[in-house]
Order: structure tokens, then C-alpha cells, then sequence
């Protein structure tokens, strides 16, 4: 579904990323770790399309296509969906219609008729149970005034509402209490199949106790140094990042 | 150019002859004013100036159907139209009016006893060129008088139309709006031009008063075609304990200009006063307001929020003048601009004068770009980049329209801003 081939970026002068390589299967669920710094949100954001990042050198190929140039729209479009770190408070357009707007012009992409109102309610309804989201919501405007809490509820009810292929989690888990966690971890759980996929990016492994991943993989300096599966996140959290650096030294 | 005093001279009949004689020799003394007129400094009506146009009016006459048909929503309402500043009474809809409320040419109801008294008394044909030239031409003007405890739940539309044939046409359209005590009423005016190839000049002047424990909302749209100017003088007075509300949304036109003053002068008046201005192309848009605060305890409210691109210009000047025996006034303003584009420009400038103690006034204005976090934020959700932008302009546009206090009004004006938003803001 995703494979990301000796990716480098930078913003401005600085090199972030410095040649990450990895896969993504249909249904699986990776975790990208790594301390402060280590160009974890780069990669999400480069990914999603943000252009204050240059791609250097590198190919990233989404279902096989490179989306390098692609529109951060036609990207999501194609099926790739962040969820944000920092959810942007947009005051007066309201959830709902935000919703509408992208999961029409999603729809329109593919040839599809645009959802009537009626239907859209419909959907919005059910989805809105995966996160226990309160219908207020979905009539105020996108974010603004939201808890931290909420505003990641937010993200993941977007999610639900798109129904992307792959799904980049960037840092979903900053800021929230242990039942917020819960209940951000329960909708993106839900959201699993055999089809979607996620990358769930993380400085804790406490998110990855509720969204149990098929990978882990440790991201410093802009590198993958380390991969393995989910006991790889434990040992970390028993070790700390500290572990990595030395290796890396005696690797070295 | 165009000769006025030769135009004034072969008016027929001159309904309120003095007053027109004296507006006219203020007007030949003056003459246009000249960016060096600090009031006009950002705005250059040369254009205006130069032109010649036009006072004969050809009977275009459009049809009621024509009209419900482009504003679906004023039907049931009271409707009075106006072609080239004179009531075209086949397409207007008022003749059963509900009880409380009078609508008449200024020609008709010359000699009521409010017009006598009120017409030309707020207007200053002294100092002001545009309504001292209005003032000379206003045979045609129209009265809406709303009689004391009347509440108006109708709402009263103005449809301006404007048309040009083979000159450039001036019309002067006068509005004279009497709210007496404790009445209630809501009145629209639409500017907009026949067709796209007319070059026309508005020259408006609305006088209104508010008498005490009134209520009005005046809402005014401008969208005539993107040759034509406006000058639009609005200037009202309020009694104690009255409420007014005013929005003036501002789309279509090449040059418009928009002059309101408020006279607070009767304690615990009330007013809120928006006002949006959405220009691109060449397009240029000014807003001057002035509230004078003469009473204590009155409060007013001001945001105008201005979304420029292309090469357009945004003006806007706000004064609040405090004087002294108005203690406990709350004054309000707030100007916010968006520039979609590196030719496009903005003036801000708020000026508050306060001779009293005891006040509570703010004020300011901010100019900024789009903000990028935001468009990335819905692009990313699939919404292409237009549209992204469009959505985020229109809920910017929004805390201004949303003050338009009757529905179906105010969804026709987001309609016709959004229109414009999408297609051709940039």
C-alpha cells in the first residue's frame, strides 16, 4: 500500500529526514517511535503534502503511484488521511459542514454522486458513536473551543467520516487523559480491517497498550535504526531512547 | 464632465425649490472633493468627476416577474422598486400595506408634516458635495414612515435598479425613513444593475429617524455591475432608549464609497453597525463611519470586515467622537481585513476623540493574509485549494452577515459573497 523508498527532507536548510525506508501492507499497523526531534512529524507531514518540506531525495509510492507531487487534496483524495498533532481551530464553518464539503469532494474524485443531506446526516450519526461524540459538536465550529481531548476525538471522527486507506496518527495521544485515550483508541480500533492501514506515531508506548501495532520502528536522526514488532515499543519503555543512542555508538 | 448647473436648470418642476436652490449653489461652490480633502485622501473619485453623464432617464421598466424572479425572496414582503432613482410602481408591491407604515414618493408626501421636518436635516449640503448634488436632484426620493407602536413584521425591500443606454447615467436616489416612538420595522435596500454593460453612478442619500423605544434594521446590499460607482451617504439620528442596526454589504461596483453617521442623542440608544467589503479586480471600497456620542449610557457597536485581491483597495475610516455629558458610553470598533493577493491594499485607520471620563471605547483593526495552517488543514481533508479558501473566506465574511437578522435576506447575501468568494477572489 505505501512504500517509502531512501526519503530525505528538509525545511529550509535543515535535513530532517536522512533516508527512511519502509512498507506498509493493506491491514497493517505500524508504530513509529522516537525520542524529540527525530523527524517523527516531518515524515507525517511530508507524507500528507505539506510543502514548507523538501523532499531531497527519495520516492514515496501510495498504492503503487508516487505522490511526491500530488496535492496535499489529491493525496487525500487517493485515500490518505492525517490526523493532525495540533488539530487547526477553524471558527465558523462548522463541523458539519466541513464534513460534507470533503467527503463530497472526496466522492466527486471517484465519479460519485455527492451524499444528500439527508444520507450524510445518517452517516454522520453512526460515526459519531464510535467516539462517543456529542452531537453538539458536529454543529460547532471545526475545533474552535474544543478540548484537547475533543479536538483528537475530532480527528478520528474525520477519519471515520473519509474512510481512508491509510491512516497517519501523529501523535494522537499528546495531551489526553487516560479516558480520552481510551475512547480516541477504541474509534481507531473499529476503524481496522483488512483493507486500512495506520501509522500510528508515538513518543509513549502507552498508546500502543489500547492500538496494538504489527510493527514497530524507531526513528533517530531522521533514520529507521531499529524495526521489530510490538515488544520492541515495551523495551523501549523499559530502556528509554538512551538504549538506542548507545547502540548506535557501539554500532558505530 | 458633466454640467450640473445646466442640468439643474432644466428641471421641470422642483419639488422643495429652496432647499434644492440652496443644495445646488453649496454644490457649484464646493465641486468634487479632491484626495487632498483628508475624508477622501485613499479614495480617488476623478473617475466620477470626470464623466459626463446623463440625467434623462429612459423608461426601461422592468416587470414584477423579472424581479421575483432574480430576488425570489422578497415576495410577500413590501416591495418597492426603483429604476434610475424613480419608483417603477407596476413591478413595487405596496399598495396594501399593513397598518403603521407609509410609503410614498417624496413628491406625494411633501407636505407631511415629518417630511417638512426631517428632510435634509441630517444630510449636510454644506460640507458634503455628494449629498448637496443629491439634495439639488432629489425630485424622486422616497418616504417610509412607520407611525408610533407600529411593529412592521413585514419586511420592506428597496430594489435599486440602474441602467445605462448610450451615456453614462446619475441618479440620485433619496430615502427618507421616519420611525416613530415604540415602532418596529426592518427595511433592505439592493443596488444592483440591469445588465453588465451599463455605466451608471448612484448617488444616494438616506436620511433616518429614530424616535424613542424605536427599533429599525436597515441592511443595504450593494452589487451594481463592475463599471458603476456609488456614493452612499447614510446618516441617522437616534432618540433615547432606540435601536438600530445597519449591515452594508459591499460586492459589486467599480468605485463605492460609503458615508454613515450616527447621532446618539437620547440616553440608552443602541446601535450595531457592520458593515463587509469584498473587492478584487480594480475594484475599490471605502467605508467612513462616525458615531457622535452625545448622550450618556448609549452603546455602539462597530465591526466591518473588508476580503480584498487583485489589485482592489479597501478603505476604511472609523470615528467615535465622546463628548463631554456623554458619561457611561460603551463604543465599540473593530475593522479586520484579509488581503488575498501582494497588489492588493488596505487603509485602516480608527480615530476616537472622547471629552468625557467615565468611557468604555475600543478599537481595532487588523490586515492580515489567509492563514496558510487552515487551508492546509482542509486540503488535506480532500477540499481542493479554491474552495478551501472560499469556505474560509465565507466564515470569515460571516460574522458580519450573520447579523442579517431576516433569513431569507441574509442567505441571499452569503449566496451572492460566496458567489463571488469562489469564482473570482483571489
Amino acid at each position: 500500500m505505501l512504500s517509502i523508498k531512501n526519503l530525505k527532507a528538509r525545511v529550509e536548510n535543515k535535513q530532517i529526514l536522512n533516508g527512511i525506508n519502509f512498507e506498509v501492507k493493506p491491514g497493517e499497523v505500524h508504530a513509529i517511535m522516537g525520542p524529540n526531534g527525530s523527524g517523527k512529524s516531518t515524515l507525517a507531514s511530508v507524507l500528507s503534502g505539506r510543502d514548507v518540506f523538501e523532499v531531497t531525495e527519495g520516492e514515496i509510492l501510495f498504492d503503487g503511484e508516487s505522490i511526491l507531487d500530488m496535492s496535499p487534496e489529491d493525496r487525500a483524495r487517493k485515500g490518505l488521511f492525517l490526523a493532525f498533532q495540533y488539530p487547526i481551530e477553524i471558527p465558523g464553518v462548522s463541523n458539519a459542514n466541513f464534513l460534507k464539503t470533503a467527503l463530497n469532494e472526496i466522492r466527486k474524485s471517484k465519479g460519485l454522486a455527492p451524499l444528500d443531506s439527508k444520507d450524510f446526516l445518517i452517516l454522520m450519526k453512526e460515526r459519531m458513536k464510535l467516539v462517543e461524540m456529542d452531537k453538539t459538536m458536529t454543529q460547532r465550529s471545526v475545533n474552535e473551543g474544543f478540548s484537547g481531548g475533543e479536538k483528537k476525538r475530532n480527528e478520528i471522527f474525520q477519519m471515520a467520516m473519509l474512510e481512508p486507506k491509510l491512516c497517519v496518527l501523529d501523535e494522537t495521544d499528546s495531551g489526553l487523559d487516560i479516558d480520552a485515550l481510551r475512547i480516541v483508541a477504541n474509534g481507531v480500533n473499529a476503524l481496522r480491517n483488512k483493507e486500512r492501514s495506520f501509522i500510528v506515531i508515538t513518543h509513549y508506548q502507552r498508546l500502543l497498550d489500547y492500538i496494538i501495532p504489527d510493527f514497530v520502528h524507531v526513528l533517530y536522526n531522521g533514520k529507521i535504526v531499529k524495526s521489530g514488532t510490538k515488544e520492541l515499543a515495551l523495551e523501549l519503555e523499559e530502556k528509554g531512547y538512551d538504549w538506542i543512542r548507545q547502540e548506535l555508538v557501539v554500532n558505530n | 464632465m458633466t454640467n450640473y448647473s445646466e442640468q439643474y436648470k432644466s428641471i421641470a418642476v422642483k419639488e422643495f425649490p429652496l432647499l434644492q436652490e440652496k443644495a445646488m449653489a453649496h454644490f457649484n461652490r464646493m465641486g468634487f472633493p479632491t484626495s487632498k480633502n483628508e475624508e477622501w485622501k485613499y479614495t480617488n473619485i476623478a473617475p466620477i468627476a470626470l464623466k459626463d453623464f446623463s440625467f434623462s432617464v429612459q423608461e426601461t421598466k422592468i416587470s414584477k416577474d423579472e424581479i421575483l424572479q432574480q430576488f425570489p425572496f422578497v415576495k410577500d414582503s413590501i416591495l418597492v422598486v426603483m429604476e434610475n432613482g424613480r419608483l417603477n410602481a407596476d413591478a413595487s408591491d405596496f399598495k396594501s400595506l399593513p397598518s403603521g407604515i407609509e410609503i410614498k414618493t417624496l413628491r406625494e408626501g411633501k407636505n407631511n408634516p415629518f417630511v417638512q421636518k426631517y428632510f435634509n436635516l441630517y444630510a449636510d449640503v454644506q460640507a458634503d458635495a455628494f449629498a448637496a448634488l443629491n439634495t439639488a436632484f432629489a425630485n424622486d426620493g422616497l418616504l417610509i414612515h412607520i407611525h408610533p407602536k407600529a411593529i412592521i413584521e413585514k419586511p420592506v425591500f428597496i430594489i435599486h435598479v440602474s441602467s445605462s443606454h448610450e451615456q453614462a447615467v446619475l441618479t440620485n436616489d433619496r430615502l427618507l425613513v421616519v420611525a416613530e416612538k415604540n415602532s418596529s420595522a426592518k427595511i433592505s435596500g439592493i443596488h444592483v444593475s440591469k445588465n453588465n454593460i451599463s455605466e451608471t453612478f448612484s448617488n444616494v442619500v438616506n436620511e433616518i429617524f429614530i424616535d424613542e423605544n424605536a427599533s429599525l434594521e436597515f441592511d443595504l446590499l450593494q452589487n451594481e455591475n463592475k463599471q458603476s460607482f456609488q456614493v452612499c451617504g447614510t446618516h441617522v439620528y437616534q432618540s433615547a432608549n432606540s435601536t438600530f442596526r445597519i449591515n452594508t454589504v459591499s460586492i459589486g461596483g467599480s468605485i463605492v464609497k460609503n458615508k454613515l453617521h450616527i447621532k446618539l442623542d437620547g440616553q440608552n440608544a443602541v446601535n450595531y453597525m457592520h458593515g463587509l467589503y469584498v473587492a478584487d479586480d480594480s475594484q475599490l471600497m471605502d467605508n467612513h463611519t462616525a458615531v457622535y456620542h452625545v448622550q450618556p449610557h448609549c452603546n455602539s457597536n462597530q465591526l466591518y470586515k473588508g476580503i480584498i485581491g487583485g489589485k482592489a483597495h479597501g478603505v476604511f475610516n472609523g470615528k467615535i467622537f465622546v463628548e463631554r455629558d456623554a458619561q457611561k458610553t460603551n463604543a465599540y470598533q473593530s475593522n479586520k481585513n484579509i488581503l488575498l493577493s501582494d497588489d492588493a491594499v488596505v487603509n485602516a485607520k480608527p480615530q476616537l476623540e472622547i471629552y468625557a471620563d467615565d468611557v468604555k471605547c475600543s478599537h481595532g483593526a487588523t490586515t492580515g493574509q489567509m492563514d496558510e495552517d487552515a487551508v492546509f488543514y482542509l486540503r488535506s481533508r480532500g477540499i481542493g485549494e479554491d474552495n478551501a479558501k472560499a469556505l474560509l473566506n465565507v466564515a470569515f465574511a460571516n460574522d458580519v452577515l450573520n447579523n442579517i437578522t431576516l433569513d431569507s435576506f441574509r442567505e441571499y447575501v452569503s449566496s451572492v459573497a460566496e458567489s463571488k468568494l469562489k469564482d473570482s477572489v483571489k
